[in-house]
């Protein structure tokens, strides 16, 4: 009986204990082995994702250097002034507003800012700036396998407004040797640049510039060049011809005579001359208090060594002056004009202000031979002509310059004397009464001269040190225009420095520079 | 008694045969082994993403430090006209050497003398016998200042 419950109670134990939990253990590590599994191949995707990730951050990082490389190697070529396709800066190349720089010669020419510019874009370089390799035949990514990483850059459009350029590059990195290969990544990079013109020497300055010129036998003496202001719509056409730009034709359109003078003339279209205001850095203006007035007024000066008696200004004197709210002017004889000469000394121009050059509002100053005209001051003076139509004539032995302080001989220095206009009406003909400067010999020894509406004419043979910078410039009596300065330097460094010009003002031979903008 | 005897005897007999826990160690065994691989395998991989990306910032750190160079000697026009791209590589070395130990190496190419290349090399990170490039091309600005 015992032994058959024993049996009976093995039996039923074993039993059970096989049924429950037999395969229970590999269950489990089957279980257990399904979520490790799941686990490690989480780990491996993101493995994965993070690797391609990172692959692709560094082609994207490439694409952007390659963008950046095409934009350098793009300005390098453009900013080369030994090979000068500096012109191209001026003309767009994009798909709006066409690939001006494909264009041909006779398609260029009216549209260029200097016509006469040698167009020197060749095949070799009109390939760097569409595009081109930049990996300089080298695998970038030497990572076993056979296909190498490259990078290259593509312009994809270039764009100038004003003086504002916009460039478009598209930087690649490519995988591969197959035609076309396999693009790891790209990346557009737009870049704005200002642009600023450049007078490269003295020479390509201009000495001589005017809308209209008459030059006959007239000739510059030193560097310089002189510059012909056009507008685009209306002589922009005439450079089409193959030999517009030749020294006889360009000649012909200013009547130069001289040979060397022809060579000499630089069409510019659509420039400005410079605002007369360039002479305004800090001057002083000659101002007083006149009697019975309790502000200071700039004074108006008239000077003629040949009044009539009856003068319509109701003054007769030699030198007359007004304040520029007063109507009658007030003889100044007995202060300035002595035997021969009229001195206006810098102790009473702008005399509360000695120390800077003095600006003279001029409305007459006629010199027929009998006086001479010394501004005596240890300052530069800046004689301003008042209304557009008032003149200064001065004629041989007469004669108009700038002088030392206390000095009783004209000096030499061009930019000790500046004669500035800004009215005028913008005359077509010679004959026209205008805001006008004329003289003749050596009546204006040294002057700098900037009349952008006003007429310069030369009554007979005249020679003169400076620059001449007029509308109008009539000239066919002849003027030798010396551009050197009294101690073998150029006017124009003088002028540049004794007025403190900045960069933005140039008139002649210009280069165009592209600069990135620093943000 | 029965229960009790029947209670002893499955308390003995409880728990899994030596095959089956052998079975059962022997596959997990196999997949720890391939997780772990898999496991160090991420590990490197980060580390070399690291390394990489810390390799990249310094290389690209530098290009903008010789930007910056770039940017202050575009008024040295007596001294850099010459040769601007030279003129640019003598004040990259003096003002931002190389420095010792960095994990880069950088070369200057100045056969253009308005573009200067500038080729960063480094070992890869994953492959440390291989070599990655990078190339950076700089104009001078100085370029746009000379005659």
């Amino acid at each position: 009986m015992t032994t058959s419950i024993k049996n009976q109670i093995r039996t039923i134990s074993l039993g059970q204990a096989k049924a429950d939990e037999q395969g229970v253990a590999l269950v489990l590590a089957v279980l257990m082995s399904i979520i490790l599994l799941a686990i490690s191949t989480g780990l491996l995707a993101k493995q994965l994702i993070t690797r391609r990730n990172g692959a692709s951050e560094s082609y994207k990082q490439m694409a952007e250097t390659a963008a950046s490389n095409g934009l350098n190697r793009i300005l390098a070529k453009l900013n080369n002034s030994n090979t000068d396709i500096s012109y191209l800066w001026r003309l767009q190349q994009n798909a709006q507003q066409g690939m001006q720089w494909n264009y041909s010669q006779e398609q260029l020419r009216p549209m260029m800012e200097q016509p006469c510019t040698p167009l020197l874009l060749d095949q070799q370089t009109s390939l760097v700036l569409a595009g081109g390799d930049l990996s300089h035949s080298s695998n970038l990514r030497d990572d076993g396998s056979s296909e190498a990483v490259a990078m290259a850059y593509k312009l994809r459009s270039y764009g100038v407004s004003s003086n504002q350029a916009t460039f478009q590059i598209e930087g690649i990195v490519s995988r591969g040797s197959t035609n076309p290969p396999a693009i790891a990544s790209r990346s557009l990079l737009t870049r704005m640049l200002a642009l600023k013109n450049v007078i490269p020497d003295a020479n390509h300055w201009g000495a001589l510039a005017a809308t209209r010129m008459e030059l006959g036998p007239s000739s510059i003496v030193g560097p310089g060049r002189a510059i012909l202001l056009l507008k685009k719509a209306d002589a922009g056409p005439s450079f089409v011809p193959a030999d517009a730009c030749s020294a006889p034709q360009l000649g012909a359109r200013v009547g130069a005579t001289n040979i060397d003078m022809k060579s000499k003339i630089w069409p510019l279209l659509d420039i400005e001359f410079p605002s007369p205001g360039i002479f305004d850095q800090e001057v002083a203006v000659d101002q007083f208090i006149p009697s019975g007035s309790a502000s200071m007024q700039r004074r108006i000066w008239n000077i003629d060594d040949n009044r009539p008696a009856n003068s319509l200004i109701g003054c007769n004197a030699i030198v007359c002056s007004r304040g520029e709210l007063e109507t009658s002017y007030k003889s100044q004889d007995s202060l300035y004009v002595s035997n021969g000469t009229i001195t206006l000394p810098g102790l009473s121009l702008c005399a509360d202000q000695q120390a800077k050059p003095c600006l003279l509002w001029i409305e007459k100053i006629k010199l027929s031979g009998v006086k001479k005209l010394l501004i005596a001051s240890n300052q530069a003076a800046v004689l301003r002509m008042f209304r557009p139509l008032e003149s200064i004539s001065v004629v041989s032995p007469s004669s108009l310059c700038a002088a030392n302080s206390g000095g009783t001989s004209c000096g030499e220095e061009a930019e000790r004397l500046a004669i500035v206009a800004n009215g005028g009406d913008s005359p077509s003909s010679c004959a026209a009464a205008t805001q006008k400067l004329s003289f003749n010999g050596n009546a204006i020894p040294a002057a700098l001269v900037l009349m952008p509406q006003g007429t310069v004419s030369v009554t007979g043979g005249a020679s003169m040190r400076g620059l001449i910078w007029a509308h109008q410039v009539c000239a066919t009596a002849g003027l030798a225009l010396t551009t050197t300065a009294p101690d073998n330097g150029n006017i124009i460094d003088k002028a540049k420095t004794s007025w403190r010009w900045n960069d933005d003002i140039s008139l002649g031979f210009l280069l165009l520079r592209g600069c990135v903008v620093l943000a | 008694m029965i229960k009790q005897q029947r209670l002893r005897l499955q308390h003995i007999s409880s728990g899994f045969g030596l095959v089956e826990v052998l079975m059962a160690a022997l596959l997990i065994m196999a997949v720890m082994t391939s997780v772990s691989r898999s496991l160090i395998l991420g590990m490197a991989t980060n580390r070399h993403m690291g390394e990489r990306i810390g390799i990249e910032s310094e290389i690209l750190n530098d290009i903008e430090v010789i930007q910056g160079i770039d940017a202050l000697a575009n008024k040295d026009t007596a001294a850099g006209c010459g040769n601007p791209a030279n003129y640019l590589a003598t004040q990259i070395t003096l003002k931002n050497p190389e420095q010792a130990g960095s994990k880069w190496h950088r070369t200057f190419d100045v056969t253009d003398p308005n573009v200067l290349v500038v080729t960063y090399s480094f070992n890869r990170p994953e492959s440390p016998a291989r070599i990655e490039k990078r190339i950076a091309e700089i104009n001078p600005s100085l370029q746009a200042e000379c005659p």
